[in-house]
């Protein structure tokens, strides 16, 4: 986009606040925090993210009110808590959500839009703009929140979302079967999400629900040519979680546990080197299909009226279905499959102001990572490490 | 002891060598020769004032309509990038109408006008930034957005070529501008106001933030460059309203 057209499209915005600043009530949020990471292997680095939201809410009648918000998000190099994420990778997000919400009787209707772009630096060379996973998400749902009394509460959502990767290409494929398997939107899919929540008293169920259908990125078969099959992935996920449980006046308790179960036709293409003259590429079906197991115990002490401690542990367990680790020289170890164990432990003093509107934190997370994966040319998957850092946050 | 251990940690990331000084200098010599107009662009940045002029007497804050402001660290000092920025606000708000304000500002590195001319032609720089703001207040909290242009151009033939571990520099030629688009939360208190704010640049993709407090006429902020070559920006500015 040229610079002049940049400015006058700033300048719409502005005059889209300026009557929204006039109108209705704001809400903005400003979230900073630096720190440094350690890790057993691998070079210490520091972490800078930055978050910053403007949003509104418009209350046009009783029964009717929308809310818009736009957030920019950038988050620096870290541990990572996705697998097969380096320390060094970066992003920077855009959210715009409009949601418009109407209330009959015990029913409330939440009508959804949500647009997203995120940017991906994996290395230091790459330019933003350019990054293989950059994504963008155009979607809407539809939420229906059905109060039976005061101590019973559902929801239900659908929601489609089109995913697109415009700088996707896949360097194995283009290797093994040239150009016409690299052409662009291999990743590109239409997502559908269904949601079931049900809360009871203090307690909270979630079953999550979602379907993606990749619109050119086909199956590969054993034989390691591309059937005319579509590739499709399902996760299906419960989670349970009360609401904040007061132990006593000065100890609160939130406890949070997560079953996630994904399942994907797509094979994987193995190849030990590119030397074709050395290996042959293998392909291992059911690759991407996992169980995994997540639960947290936060606990939070309340020293004085503006002064918490948070102490929060995680665990996690990853266990893929069919696939089989690998050794250290990229060599699969049959007859295991891959597990990986994931511990964190996070201790957070806050100070928050007496409106409450700004709050100062400082931080400190053990990262404990193992896996009967030995094979770490290109992720780590054993290691442990330190964070520590300061948070500042400011919120209307 | 919350602004003691903020010193601590900023003394600690700043200039991002408090651990392995050699290796990180030298990380740090290679990554300026990549890209020296990354660095420059954002110390363009730190002689900036685009948050709005106060709009209401605030807990001893005066009612101003313009500020003048000159930034000396990190800019002054040490880079004798000498500058000086203006902001203005164009109406007071009322119920419907929120507070539209503007400001300029520019800097040139003074150093340049001393460096010997013979063989070389004469350096050429400017910085220089103009920028549009919308601010409402809501209760005692201010909450603005807006727009900006900044630029940061140099021109500088070495008389002799220098060699960094095998990098040959003979000069340093580069316009780097972009145009953002930011947003802000500013708290009046005592004798300050504190505010934070955070942009986006849309031709380099590029994030600013900034946490200042603005006194009567001093400035203490920090300048937040995610991917700069220095993260962190202290700054010290001086400043005069009315």
């Amino acid at each position: 986009m040229k610079e002049r057209n940049i400015f006058f499209v700033n300048t719409f915005i502005l005059l889209c606040f300026c009557y929204a600043f006039s109108r209705w009530l704001p809400y903005y949020s400003f979230n900073f925090s630096e720190g440094i990471y350690i890790p057993s292997t691998g070079r210490y680095g520091f972490t800078t993210v930055l978050s910053n939201d403007v949003g509104f809410t418009v209350k046009i009648k009783e029964e009717h009110n929308s809310f818009f918000y736009y957030r920019l998000n950038y988050e620096g190099p870290g541990f990572k808590r996705q697998e097969g994420e380096k320390f060094e990778q970066r992003t920077i997000g855009h959210i715009l959500v409009l949601q418009h919400n109407y209330q009959y009787k015990n029913f409330l209707f939440k009508t959804k839009f949500n647009y997203l772009y995120d940017f991906w630096r994996t290395g230091t060379n790459e330019a933003w703009g350019f990054g293989l996973y950059d994504n963008e998400v155009i979607g809407i749902s539809e939420e229906l929140e059905f109060k039976v009394n005061n101590e019973l509460n559902i929801k239900t959502k659908f929601g489609y979302n089109f995913v697109k990767f415009p700088n996707y290409t896949s360097i194995i494929e283009e290797y093994l079967f040239g150009s016409e398997e690299t052409a662009a939107g291999k990743q590109d899919n239409n997502m559908f999400i269904i949601n079931l929540n049900c809360k009871y008293k203090l307690h909270n169920f979630t079953l999550n629900t979602i379907i993606q259908n990749y619109i050119e990125q086909k199956v590969l078969t054993q034989s390691g040519v591309f059937s005319n099959e579509k590739q499709k992935d399902t996760t299906l996920e419960f989670s349970y979680y009360p609401d904040k449980i007061k132990i006593s006046n000065f100890i609160f308790f939130s406890p949070d546990l997560t079953i996630k179960h994904k399942d994907s036709n797509q094979s994987f293409l193995y190849i030990k080197s590119y030397d074709v003259f050395v290996s042959t590429p293998e392909v291992v079906e059911n690759y991407f299909d996992y169980v995994k197991f997540s639960f947290s115990l936060p606990f939070d002490f309340r020293i004085k009226k503006t002064k918490t401690l948070s102490f929060v542990p995680e665990f996690e367990l990853t266990s893929y279905l069919s696939r089989s680790p690998r050794d250290e020289n990229n060599n699969f170890i049959s007859n295991k499959k891959q597990q990986n164990q994931k511990v964190i432990a996070s201790l957070v003093y806050n100070s928050y102001s007496q409106n409450e509107r700004s709050v100062f934190s400082i931080f400190y997370s053990y990262f404990y990572q193992t896996s009967n994966m030995k094979f770490e040319k290109y992720y780590p998957y054993n290691y442990s490490g330190h964070y520590f850092g300061i948070k500042v946050s400011y919120t209307y | 002891m919350k602004k003691a251990i903020l010193f601590i940690f900023l003394t600690i990331f700043f200039n991002k060598v408090a651990i392995g000084i050699e290796e990180e200098l030298i990380d740090a010599g290679f990554r300026f020769l990549e890209n020296p107009a990354d660095l420059f662009f954002n110390l363009g940045q730190n002689i900036e004032d685009t948050s709005p002029v106060l709009a209401k007497d605030f807990k001893g804050i005066k009612n101003k309509y313009i500020t003048i402001r000159t930034t000396i660290l990190p800019v002054f000092l040490p880079v004798t990038l000498g500058n000086l920025a203006v902001k203005i606000r164009i109406n007071s708000e009322k119920d419907y109408i929120p507070q539209v304000g503007f400001s300029f500002g520019f800097g040139r590195v003074l150093i340049f006008d001393f460096i010997p001319t013979e063989d070389i032609p004469k350096p050429q720089n400017m910085a220089y930034y103009y920028s549009l703001v919308i601010s409402k207040t809501f209760e005692d909290t201010i909450i603005y957005l807006g727009t900006k242009y900044s630029e940061f151009s140099i021109k500088l033939k070495l008389s002799e070529q220098l060699e960094f571990y095998g990098e040959k520099i003979d000069e340093f030629n580069f316009n780097a501008n972009d145009i953002f688009l930011f947003s802000g939360i500013m708290l009046p208190k005592r004798n300050k106001v504190v505010f934070a704010q955070m942009g986006y640049g849309f031709k380099y993709r590029k994030i600013v933030a900034r946490l200042a407090a603005e006194y009567n006429s001093v400035q203490l902020g920090l300048d937040i460059f995610p991917e700069g070559l220095l993260v962190l920006h202290p700054y010290f500015a001086l400043s005069i309203k009315f």
